[in-house]
């Protein structure tokens, strides 16, 4: 008991230091015809997606990510990490290019503020290139140039790695929530991105 | 077990005890047959219980917070072959302290003391001697002075005396009597309870009295086994003394259906091929079907954003990717449109984060997505999966549906992307309709 003031419990058993590791990124596609792809940058590189994170981690914000429609499909040699495209199928997904993967995380409502992702997805899984003769990449990912469904609220981890060499070992680990998406006619996606800050970052 | 300090009191002493109580005044209401309830601020009662759905088995778990150097451990009651809402609906065995009605969500939530106004309710759970406790303020505890002051006065020490109903309820079932026997969750040959309570204070991570606690439940007091398909409805209270002679106010309530796993096996699919799931009409008794692996058909449901439109009612389909030069064999799981099943992908939540070995039974943490609108995929679209994968199902009969899940495992390989494809599949479903919960009451 205190002599005054507001009585309190013992402190918890332990402290901890919380530093952002991620920046908070948002976009909305719209693909200007039902067969095409959209990313960040139009040149078919990646240094869109790369320039876009640097800028990120020393601005501490993100903000638009602004996406360009009227690209062709991707596959797994190409120079770019990820991009959105529809076939004429009345379906969105999201591609990976060389060197990155993607790991659907399934259904979360309130995307990542959903209780269920904050209790109990604590870390992206690692992910391991494969050779695209498999028929997968362990931990659950997607293989390069493979072609993802994606659906209204659901979470997607987004693996990416440096593309200049055959074997990256680091990898940024992203994570999208879809928030919305509508292919009647041309797709428009609606998405929310954290974008990692540092390689190799998997737990949020 | 029955009980035994009423028992061994010989009825021609019992106006002698009787007058020693009221005599002395102190001391007769507190036994292990019929222990004091202790206020909630003085000991904590177990927090939002929970259960783990198993075949013939539930797991029972809640949080802790007893700090208290006395703490002896945990005591389980239970119901059979009812459910909350039919105790809602049995107005003389609901409680009537600290609140005086009480529906179906609100004994989810309630957290109740054995005390004299509650006998009837504490009956339902096997406790036939009644408590002479009375339930007032004192049970909040928020005045210690009003607690030592009722404790002589009215029924519990009046001139009903508390000495004298217990003697005269000797046969009945007490506490002690009605309690359940816990059992190890991680070893479930492994029984954990004693003679004085359903799951004793150890040191272990999940009965040490802090944080999460663990109970297994295979078989009621009496010993005989948990049916599948039978409602049971839990409550737990925190046991206090080296006599077991003082408890809290009960946690919440729950209910919880025993159900059989559909289906747990390996699963073998080459390349080109589907095979289907087909789950019975019984969900509580029966389990699902695996069917011989056809060929792709051409444009259907082995493709991304194939279509399965097979006719067959309550049946899902595996598929292989038909077009092995362009793509990967990946794997596609599928429900026509007029199976009745719709499937939602859920992700990588194949674990119980206690218990990671948990995969062939329940998967608790968790719970189904309510299928309504657009969520649920129900026109026979193919959805790939990949490692450590999970789907809900809602399965539709008449006009009931019922939640389920199917884990998949691992994927492995024989060689390369066109050898054979094999992983473990298990199905669960929960037997009453319209539950979402693999954890109840998560």
């Amino acid at each position: 008991m205190q002599d005054g003031g507001t009585e309190i419990s013992q402190s918890s058993t332990n402290v901890a230091c919380i530093v952002p590791k991620y920046n908070v990124a948002e976009s909305t596609i719209s693909l200007s015809s039902p067969n095409e792809g959209a990313r960040i940058a139009a040149t078919g590189s990646d240094n869109g997606y790369t320039e876009f994170r640097a800028a990120c981690v020393s601005n501490g914000t993100c903000g638009t990510l602004t996406m360009t429609a009227g690209q062709g499909q991707i596959n797994a040699s190409s120079p770019v990490a990820w991009q959105i495209e529809s076939y004429n199928d009345s379906i969105a997904y999201l591609v990976t290019g060389k060197n990155a993967a993607i790991r659907p995380l399934g259904y979360f409502a309130d995307g990542f503020a959903d209780s269920r992702f904050i209790e109990q997805i604590n870390s992206a899984p690692v992910l391991t290139l494969s050779s695209t003769d498999d028929a997968k990449n362990p931990n659950g990912y997607s293989l390069e140039g493979q072609s993802v469904p994606i659906y209204a609220n659901h979470i997607y981890v987004l693996a990416s790695g440096d593309q200049s060499t055959d074997t990256p070992q680091s990898f940024y680990y992203d994570w999208i929530f879809i928030k919305s998406v509508d292919c009647t006619g041309n797709c428009s996606v609606s998405l929310e991105m954290l974008v990692s800050r540092n390689l190799d970052e998997r737990t949020r | 077990m029955r009980s035994i300090w009423k028992r061994n009191i010989s009825h021609t002493v019992q106006p002698v005890v009787a007058a020693f109580c009221l005599a002395a005044l102190f001391g007769c209401g507190s036994s292990t047959d019929d222990p004091d309830t202790i206020s909630r601020s003085k000991l904590s009662p177990p927090l939002k219980l929970l259960s783990v759905t198993g075949s013939g088995q539930i797991e029972l778990r809640w949080s802790a917070q007893n700090f208290e150097s006395e703490l002896r451990g945990y005591d389980v009651f239970m119901v059979a072959d009812t459910t909350l809402s039919a105790i809602a609906a049995n107005t003389n065995a609901l409680p009537s302290y600290p609140r005086l009605s009480y529906t179906e969500s609100t004994l989810a939530d309630a957290s109740i003391p054995r005390c004299e106004d509650n006998n009837e309710f504490f009956k339902l759970f096997g406790i036939l001697a009644p408590s002479e406790e009375d339930c007032d303020d004192s049970l909040f505890g928020s005045d210690e002075e009003d607690e030592s002051t009722n404790s002589l006065q009215g029924p519990s020490f009046g001139l009903t005396p508390t000495g004298v109903t217990l003697l005269q309820d000797d046969e009945l079932d007490s506490v002690v009597d009605a309690k359940l026997s816990c059992f190890d969750p991680d070893s479930p040959t492994t029984e954990l309870g004693s003679a004085l309570v359903s799951l004793p204070k150890g040191t272990g991570e999940y009965n040490d009295g802090q944080g999460i606690q663990r109970c297994l439940i295979k078989q009621d007091r009496n010993g005989n086994a948990l049916q599948n398909g039978t409602t049971y409805v839990f409550l737990v209270v925190a046991v206090l003394g080296d006599d077991a002679d003082e408890i809290s106010w009960s946690s919440n309530l729950i209910e919880d259906t025993p159900a059989p796993v559909l289906l747990s096996e390996t699963l073998t699919i080459e390349s080109d091929k589907y095979i289907t799931l087909a789950l019975p009409a019984d969900i509580s008794t029966g389990s699902a079907t695996v069917g011989a692996a056809a060929d792709c058909p051409a444009n259907n449901l082995c493709k991304l954003n194939g279509t399965n439109s097979t006719t067959a009612a309550a049946t899902l389909a595996i598929a292989r990717d038909s077009n092995s030069n362009s793509y990967p064999q990946r794997l596609f799981l599928s429900s026509s449109a007029s199976s009745g099943v719709a499937i939602l992908y859920r992700g990588p939540i194949t674990f119980d984060p206690l218990n990671a070995a948990a995969i062939a039974t329940r998967v608790p943490g968790d719970s189904a997505v309510a299928s309504s609108g657009s969520v649920y995929t129900s026109n026979g679209l193919t959805i790939p999966f990949y490692d450590n994968s999970v789907f809900d199902i809602a399965y539709t009969v008449g006009t009931s549906t019922y939640y389920g899940k199917l884990i998949i495992d691992n994927i492995s390989y024989v060689s390369d992307k066109d050898s054979a494809a094999s992983f473990s599949a298990t199905i669960v479903m929960q037997p009453k309709a319209g539950s979402l919960h693999y954890l109840y009451g998560h």
